[in-house]
């Protein structure tokens, strides 16, 4: 309850601030960040089997912490990557047999962003995470007031998804 | 006049060369719309390859990214401007070349194309929608590098329409040089046959020119001749009609005497139509020029008509000259047909025979000459018309009224009888033309003419042999050499003169030349042939010297008729002293 609530606020306060005209630079960061979520999906090629078919969405899953609101929703709200509609969903907590084709690792007291790292381990998930040193497949930071990300190739390898070099040159650092 | 025939071959030629100026000029419009084509396809794939990797910059909001595509694209030197335009329409990333100018807004871009530049604008897309723009302009085209396009063409066409226009021109005028040789080799062509017709013309003019001057002089004579023959034969047939109505009138010999006058007369006269119309042996003999001189008193009233009067001034004594006497008759015939001629208003001509001795003549020798001259009273001639007047053809008669050869004929007379002839004139003061002739002393010619004159019987005792068909000639043939002391026999025909030789001794053969049956040439060959030496004497009204020579050689002599007795006697008298064969000294 508490927090949800906690959440309102924060969400309430994001859309102040967005509602409050000329927005500031770092009030756009979370949009922007939402909006390159599912964007990765464009330039990324998941293995054989990801998809049950064509028509079968892309789900976007927020794990743990979430720094999006509704912001995310909206941004994705009749989006397709490729011919796939881009769904989200919320969990507490991810394993193996979520199937995700994106995560965002918030991390929570429940699960780091580590452990949820680990446990996805393998399964063929682009892993997003913020930090520079985060786990994950692709990083989220703020470089110069623009949101920036670092891409971990072995991480994408391990998880058997390929990231298009379009994305790998845009990265601020790729590491193989 | 044809109207003039429209040349369609130039018309025809610079259709063609404008032809093809225009199809160069279309080749060249089409090259330029395929070139600018080309040049759009080949900037706008540069566009769409700009705008796929621009797209993940844009997606990403990463303007520098966008930048560092942009910028190596500036390193194609043809390409000016560049220019990414995001979502919203705000020019993110740019290149341009020397500070050309990038619309700042999208909105404001335009593609364009024109000869020297091009720009194109492609979408950047992602996922089905536009997230921005790209825009591409190429650097103007250098002008010589448009020019360089199209100078091949240009110079292609050029050279064509050179090369017609050329053409054109050698051909107008290789057109022109061939009418106008044609033009030249038909008038060659004309001017050429009309030499030789004309030539041809001279000649048969100057052929009937010879032929004519024949005829003139011929007609000049037969005119008044024919006339007086008639006069003449009356004379004969009516003195024998008297003779013959009364034999014992004592007015008999009278009669006679002025029957054979006319008869001689008439037989001057054939003389000289025989003489110019036949081909005439020339019998140069000494001949006394009065002798000339009367005949010719004889002969100009009928030749002359009746506007003139002639004057015959004659020296006394003798004056004999070697000439041919019917062509110093002839000459001086013609000298007094001049003389008329150059007084058309009638006048007189003085003939005059006169002798003279001769020292400082710049053409003659010194010695005794005759001179024969015939003055007139008339126009006269010039001096340049003196020189040349005795130039064969040169006449100043006008056309038809003369042949200019009278005087040439009279100066080859002249000249054949050892002698020249001259011309004396002033214009206004007549004029007098001369024949020069040596004097010859041949007191024999006056002393034999005399002695025949009195019937003197030569060689007496000789016996002649007349063969003659016709049996009044023969008759009188007969009579004459019995009245000068001959004896005489007569034949008929060949046959019967040769049977006449055979039986008995002849001392010469009077033979009619023109015979019927055997001709007098067979039978003097015929007689020669028995009596090889035998002199002959030919008989004839019909002057053919030529053939008769060719007949029977030098030894014949000839008695022309008609003859008097004169004339016969001589003839006999020479044919037998020229002989004086063995059967003659055997005679007593």
């Amino acid at each position: 309850m508490r927090r949800s609530l906690y959440r309102c606020v924060a969400l309430g306060g994001v859309a102040a601030a967005l509602l409050a005209g000329e927005a500031r630079a770092d009030s756009l960061e979370y949009p922007v960040k939402a909006a390159f979520l599912y964007k990765f999906g464009s330039y990324v090629e998941w293995p054989t089997g990801a998809f049950a078919d064509t028509s079968a969405p892309l789900v976007l899953c927020v794990v743990g912490r979430d720094p999006f609101g509704s912001v995310l929703d909206k941004t994705v709200q009749g989006r397709t990557v490729g011919t796939h509609p881009v769904v989200i969903r919320r969990m507490p907590t991810v394993s193996r047999d979520a199937a995700c084709h994106i995560a965002f690792l918030g991390g929570s007291g429940e699960q780091s962003t580590t452990d949820a790292a680990r446990a996805l381990a393998g399964a063929p998930v682009l892993t997003v995470t913020e930090g520079a040193k985060a786990p994950g497949a692709i990083r989220l930071m703020v470089k110069d007031n623009r949101v920036r990300f670092e891409i971990d190739q072995r991480a994408a390898q391990q998880a058997g998804v390929a990231i298009s070099s379009k994305l790998l040159n845009l990265a601020v650092a790729v590491l193989r | 006049m044809s109207a003039r025939m429209i040349d369609w071959r130039p018309i025809a030629a610079w259709l063609g060369a404008a032809l093809l100026v225009l199809a160069g000029l279309g080749i060249a419009a089409a090259n330029e719309t395929s070139y600018r084509e080309r040049r759009v396809q080949s900037l706008t794939a540069q566009a769409d390859v700009l705008a796929g990797t621009v797209e993940p910059a844009l997606v990403f909001l990463d303007p520098p990214a966008a930048q560092d595509a942009v910028t190596a694209l500036g390193a194609n030197r043809e390409i000016e401007a560049v220019g990414v335009y995001d979502s919203l329409g705000r020019l993110t990333a740019q290149f341009s070349r020397g500070g050309a100018a990038l619309a700042r807004q999208a909105s404001a871009v335009r593609a364009t194309a024109n000869a020297r530049q091009f720009s194109v604008r492609a979408p950047v897309r992602h996922e089905g929608a536009t997230i921005g723009m790209v825009y591409l302009r190429t650097t103007r085209e250098p002008l010589a590098a448009l020019i360089g396009r199209h100078a091949g063409t240009a110079l292609l066409l050029l050279t064509a329409v050179l090369v017609v226009g050329i053409l054109q021109v050698l051909l107008s005028a290789l057109a022109r040089g061939a009418a106008e040789s044609e033009g030249r080799a038909a008038d060659l062509a004309d001017l050429n046959r009309e030499l030789r017709e004309e030539s041809a013309r001279r000649e048969m003019a100057e052929e009937a020119l010879l032929q004519a001057q024949k005829m003139e002089t011929l007609g000049q004579l037969t005119g008044g001749i024919a006339h007086d023959f008639n006069n003449l034969l009356q004379g004969v047939h009516g003195n024998l009609e008297f003779i013959r109505q009364r034999p014992e009138d004592p007015k008999v010999v009278r009669w006679a005497t002025s029957a054979l006058q006319a008869a001689e007369r008439g037989a001057r006269l054939t003389a000289q139509l025989l003489a110019f119309s036949r081909t005439q042996r020339l019998e140069m003999r000494a001949l006394e020029v009065s002798e000339v001189t009367e005949r010719l008193r004889e002969l100009l009233p009928s030749s002359l008509g009746h506007g003139v009067r002639v004057e015959f001034e004659v020296d006394d004594g003798p004056m004999a000259v070697v000439a041919d006497a019917t062509q110093l008759e002839f000459a001086l015939l013609n000298l007094c047909i001049n003389a008329r001629d150059a007084m058309p208003n009638g006048g007189v001509i003085v003939v005059q025979a006169r002798a003279r001795h001769l020292t400082d003549d710049p053409e003659l020798a010194a010695g005794d000459y005759v001179l024969l001259s015939v003055a007139d009273s008339g126009v006269g001639m010039p001096r340049d018309v003196q020189e040349r007047a005795f130039e064969p053809f040169f006449t100043t008669k006008g056309v038809g009224k003369g042949t200019g050869l009278g005087l040439a004929q009279v100066y080859g007379i002249a000249k054949q009888a050892g002698g020249l002839a001259r011309i004396v004139s002033h214009p206004g003061e007549g004029a007098e033309v001369t024949i020069y002739l040596p004097l010859r002393r041949q007191d024999d010619v006056a002393a034999a003419t005399q002695a025949l004159g009195q019937s003197t019987p030569v060689s007496p005792g000789a016996r002649v042999l007349v063969v003659d068909d016709d049996p009044g000639v023969r008759g009188y043939v007969i009579e004459l050499l019995k009245g000068l002391g001959y004896e005489a026999i007569e034949a008929e025909d060949g046959q019967g003169g040769l049977a006449a030789l055979e039986r008995e001794p002849v001392d010469l053969l009077i033979l009619d030349y023109a015979m019927p049956g055997m001709t007098g040439a067979e039978v003097a060959r015929a007689s020669l042939a028995r009596r090889p030496h035998l002199p002959i004497v030919f008989m004839s009204g019909y002057a053919e010297s030529s053939a008769l020579d060719a007949a029977i050689g030098d030894s014949a002599r000839l008695l022309r008729k008609p003859f008097d007795g004169a004339a016969l006697a001589e003839v006999v008298y020479n044919a037998l002293t020229a002989r004086g064969g063995p059967e003659m000294a055997a005679r007593p």
